[in-house]
């Protein structure tokens, strides 16, 4: 693979990230619960008024509308300033990105105003505060958190390949390329070349470990007024998602793992290795999307015809700071389904919670500290 | 089963979540060895705290109902003989109860104070039977209910009471025979 086109691939591949991402932040406000709109809570009958649709809506266009100015403002970059020197791309994906999601928050909370106050205009409240928990026969048997053991595998593989190639490698082993496909930083050889693809697979393997428990560990959520199927929706959905990371976790520490002894080897160039890399992401990104669009936020969209109650079983808006931070301290859950996004989040209130951020930052620092002296 | 619980509502909820777990115990949808789900597990699922959920697993532990297995582990304990003695109580209630409405309403329909007895005689006798003698019991209950249907048609008046006893000894005296 010659240089320009590897530069031109990965640029295409970034830039196109930034409009997949924007098609979906876009059309979040149809993967939430039905009891949900802009991260606040309402009737789940309420979910087919024509205004609170017309909103959502209106944030689609909005949102889809930003992503294509800024898509075509990348592509642009892309078509002129690849090719020459000027590293315009750099910032501007990453910026375009940030963007976005900057303006996904602020529009959500343009958005949750004007649904609070049709919300109380509607005179919306909820005269319980309903919650319901299955206990005994559980529908969906969750994804034992022992297959994590299997990035153990990954790495004691790795020693061993590393083990018996080490007689066969270079005095100096290439370790970062730039996006202009030329080799930029070269180690020698030493068991540190061993350790390097050891130390990633371990790292990611305790994120996605640490995802894969707090899925787990999260609030089973259950709507009171459909208790037993909402509760079937929710465990099909945390297990297609515990099954997704693992598969995607395995595949990448093993790539990783494997493409690293190979260029170490000389038989594959660390390009190869980027490439491989891009493709495993491209199909995350596309099965990210697809089971945010089959499955919905909690199994929202599991069940398409869910009887729909005027009423309002609950109302937790209060704890809801910001429409996104959870803090109630009277809540035992450390993690629970977000309110407006796919995926969980964490419940401030909880000393667990910070105590969980500050040990990831750790494990983060020491990952990178470690690879620093790996690398030298 | 599905634990219900309403932060709203006037009864504690330490006291909601004791009463569907006991309901469910009665209905039998959790059997004696059934595990309870953990504290935490409950606690968040039903997004309350941890303490609610402690003191009515402690209430269940203290009313027998619960065997705790560490601090995580409950388990649905073995119904035991002053359970079964209180239920039996409360049955014999029950029973009462019911006994009290029919006649009530056998009176309401005009009907007399022995035919009531006779009729309540006849179906012990008839539940006592199919105990005994299974395939006798029911054929003889069967003609017995045609014939006091007839009966009671014929005859309104009381004045049936020792008629009705006397046939209740023969059928208990011919489940006897069998046995023997």
């Amino acid at each position: 693979m010659d240089a320009p086109s590897f530069l031109f691939i990965a640029y295409g591949f970034l830039t196109s990230l930034v409009f997949v991402l924007g098609m979906l932040l876009a059309f979040m406000p149809y993967l939430m619960r039905r009891q949900e709109c802009f991260a606040v809570t309402i009737p789940a009958a309420a979910a087919l008024d024509p205004y609170l649709r017309q909103l959502k809506r209106r944030f689609a266009l909005i949102m889809g509308a930003l992503t294509l100015v800024l898509f075509a403002i990348a592509l642009l970059l892309l078509a002129t300033g690849a090719d020459t020197e000027w590293d315009g791309l750099d910032w501007l994906i990453p910026s375009a990105d940030a963007v976005l999601l900057v303006a996904y928050y602020l529009l959500m909370l343009f958005f949750r105003r004007k649904v609070q106050a049709y919300k109380q205009e509607q005179g919306w409240s909820a005269a319980s505060q309903r919650s319901s928990a299955i206990i005994g026969s559980e529908a969906v048997s969750q994804i034992s958190l022992r297959w994590n053991l299997l990035y153990l595998l990954v790495m004691v593989a790795t020693l061993i390949a590393g083990i018996l190639c080490y007689p066969a490698m270079p005095a100096m082993i290439p370790m970062h390329i730039g996006f202009d496909g030329v080799v930029s930083d070269w180690m020698p050889k030493g068991p540190a070349v061993i350790a390097f693809p050891m130390v990633i697979e371990g790292f990611m393997g305790a994120c996605f470990t640490l995802c894969h428990w707090s899925i787990n560990r999260a609030r089973k959520w259950s709507d009171p007024n459909a208790p037993a199927t909402s509760a079937l929706a929710y465990g099909l959905y945390a297990r297609a998602w515990n099954i997704y990371l693992l598969a995607f976790g395995l595949l990448l520490s093993a790539s990783i793992g494997t493409l690293f002894l190979l260029s170490a080897l000389g038989i594959a160039s660390l390009a190869v290795m980027g490439a491989v890399l891009f493709f495993i992401i491209i199909f995350m990104v596309a099965g990210a999307i697809g089971l945010s669009i089959v499955y919905g936020q909690a199994g929202s969209r599991v069940f398409k015809r869910m009887h729909a109650p005027k009423g309002m079983p609950e109302d937790d808006d209060e704890h809801w700071k910001g429409g996104i931070i959870y803090f109630n301290p009277d809540d035992a859950s450390l993690f629970l389904p977000e309110r407006f996004g796919i995926g969980w989040t964490l419940n401030w209130a909880r000393p667990a919670a910070w105590a969980l951020v500050v040990g990831f930052i750790i494990l983060t620092a020491g990952f990178v500290g470690t690879i620093f002296i790996l690398v030298g | 089963m599905i634990l219900n619980i309403d932060q709203r509502s006037e009864a504690p909820l330490y006291l909601q979540i004791r009463d569907q777990i006991i309901g469910a115990i009665a209905r039998g949808e959790l059997t004696p060895g059934d595990a309870l789900p953990s504290v935490r597990s409950l606690a968040s699922d039903l997004g309350i705290n941890l303490h609610t959920v402690n003191k009515a697993y402690a209430v269940l532990r203290d009313e027998g109902y619960v065997l705790m297995r560490g601090r995580s582990g409950a388990y649905i304990a073995d119904p035991c003989d002053d359970d079964r003695a209180d239920t039996a109580q409360a049955a014999l209630a029950r029973m009462e109860d019911d006994l009290f409405e029919l006649a009530l309403a056998h009176r309401a329909r005009g009907g007399s104070r022995g035919a009531f007895l006779e009729c309540a005689a006849a179906q012990a006798t008839r539940a006592y039977d199919i105990l005994d003698r299974p395939e006798a019991a029911r054929s003889t209950s069967m003609d017995k209910a045609s014939k006091r249907g007839l009966r009671s048609a014929r005859e309104e008046s009381g004045g049936l009471l020792q008629g009705d006893a006397s046939s209740t000894s023969i059928a208990t005296g011919t489940a006897g025979t069998a046995k023997a």
